[in-house]
């Protein structure tokens, strides 16, 4: 699934992402597509202690697809 | 003198009419006539001609005007102040211009607030001019703006980082995708009047080469950046924008990035302030972080 949060300011596309995150199937991956640096920080930030794997790639400059995927549970 | 005339007389010099002036005031247009002429007597000069045609200042008019504005405004910020000083007493206020205000600097604002949490921050826009001015009266504490005004005493203007200025065309207009100097005169280009140090930056870079700005075919001015990405997206022409400004266009791929040979038009940023020993903790504090992360805290 991909969140598209392109002109949206932080925190919103944290919030957006946490919310898409909830409904979405455990074996799939979220994509949250995000032109603020401080979406990169917050999300990975929130993240990394959620038992999720983060995948950053800057699209453009200035743009970035963040890639989060849930470890699966043991 | 009452502070309410001079926001009275604002209002009618802004709309050159005693009826949309009271309109706007929500009072009658005799009171607002005596209170403008009450002005008038205190001061002991004719501040407006009225005519068939509307309104019109007169030189001392003007003079009311300008420093009116620096009154009302002040006094809106001590009220401003006041609030916030019973709430905290941690306030910086920020100002940039508008293509900073709106797309590189809410990132700043999200982080410096990680930072110190218990600082108040406000941001607004306005032309660099205004917010260099607002420095100097401690209207504002920290500008962001592309010009240095070497007249300012008193302010320090701290190199940040680059604006990029890119030229962008609809992503499926017949234009290559690196054109020469030349061909930007056989091409139709909007131009932001808000943008203006780019306006001034690309005629000097075309008087090197001869050619000149006024000779450009610009099919229309818009104010703003959201009017001219508009006329882009609607096909209309090319336009010299800031590449913060375009960043979800282009990622969608509705528009491209033209490359034009031997043009530059990036700009400077500069922070504004008053001398560290002028500044508040808070807003000391604010700007000797900024100072050290620069741009990387833009969006």
């Amino acid at each position: 699934m991909t969140l598209n949060c392109l002109g949206d300011m932080c925190p919103l596309p944290l919030l957006k992402a946490d919310a898409a995150l909830k409904t979405l199937p455990e074996e799939e991956s979220l994509m949250v597509v995000t032109d603020h640096s401080c979406t990169v920080e917050s999300i990975r930030e929130h993240f990394a202690s959620r038992r999720c794997t983060l995948e950053i790639h800057e699209a453009i400059s200035g743009v970035w697809e963040i890639t989060i995927v849930r470890a699966m549970p043991e | 003198m009452h502070l309410d005339a001079m926001r009275y007389f604002l209002m009618v010099s802004e709309e050159r009419s005693i009826s949309k002036g009271a309109a706007r005031a929500h009072i009658s247009q005799s009171a607002l006539s005596q209170t403008i002429q009450k002005l008038e007597e205190d001061l002991g000069y004719p501040l407006m001609v009225r005519s068939n045609r509307g309104i019109s200042l007169t030189g001392a008019g003007e003079i009311v005007r300008k420093y009116a504005e620096t009154i009302t405004r002040g006094y809106d910020r001590m009220l401003e102040e006041l609030t916030l000083s019973s709430e905290t007493q941690h306030f910086v206020s920020i100002s940039g211009t508008y293509s900073l205000a709106a797309y590189s600097l809410p990132c700043m604002l999200y982080k410096i607030k990680k930072v110190f949490p218990k600082y108040q921050y406000s941001l607004d826009a306005k032309d660099a001019e205004d917010i260099i001015r607002d420095v100097r009266e401690g209207l504002t504490d920290l500008g962001f703006v592309d010009v240095v005004n070497e007249d300012a005493e008193n302010l320090v203007y701290s190199l940040l980082g680059k604006e990029r200025v890119v030229l962008i065309v609809k992503a499926d207009a017949p234009v290559a995708d690196a054109i020469a100097v030349k061909d930007l005169f056989d091409v139709e280009m909007i131009m932001c009047t808000m943008n203006r140090k780019t306006c001034d930056h690309l005629g000097q870079v075309l008087n090197t080469v001869d050619r000149r700005l006024e000779n450009l075919n610009v099919i229309f001015y818009a104010d703003s950046l959201s009017a001219v990405k508009s006329s882009v997206l609607n096909g209309y022409g090319m336009a010299f924008v800031p590449y913060e400004s375009i960043k979800h266009e282009l990622y969608e791929k509705l528009i491209k990035l033209v490359t034009v040979a031997d043009i530059n038009l990036d700009y400077d940023i500069y922070m504004v302030s008053k001398k560290p020993k002028g500044m508040s903790l808070p807003a000391r504090m604010s700007r000797d972080y900024l100072l050290e992360v620069g741009v990387k805290s833009f969006c």
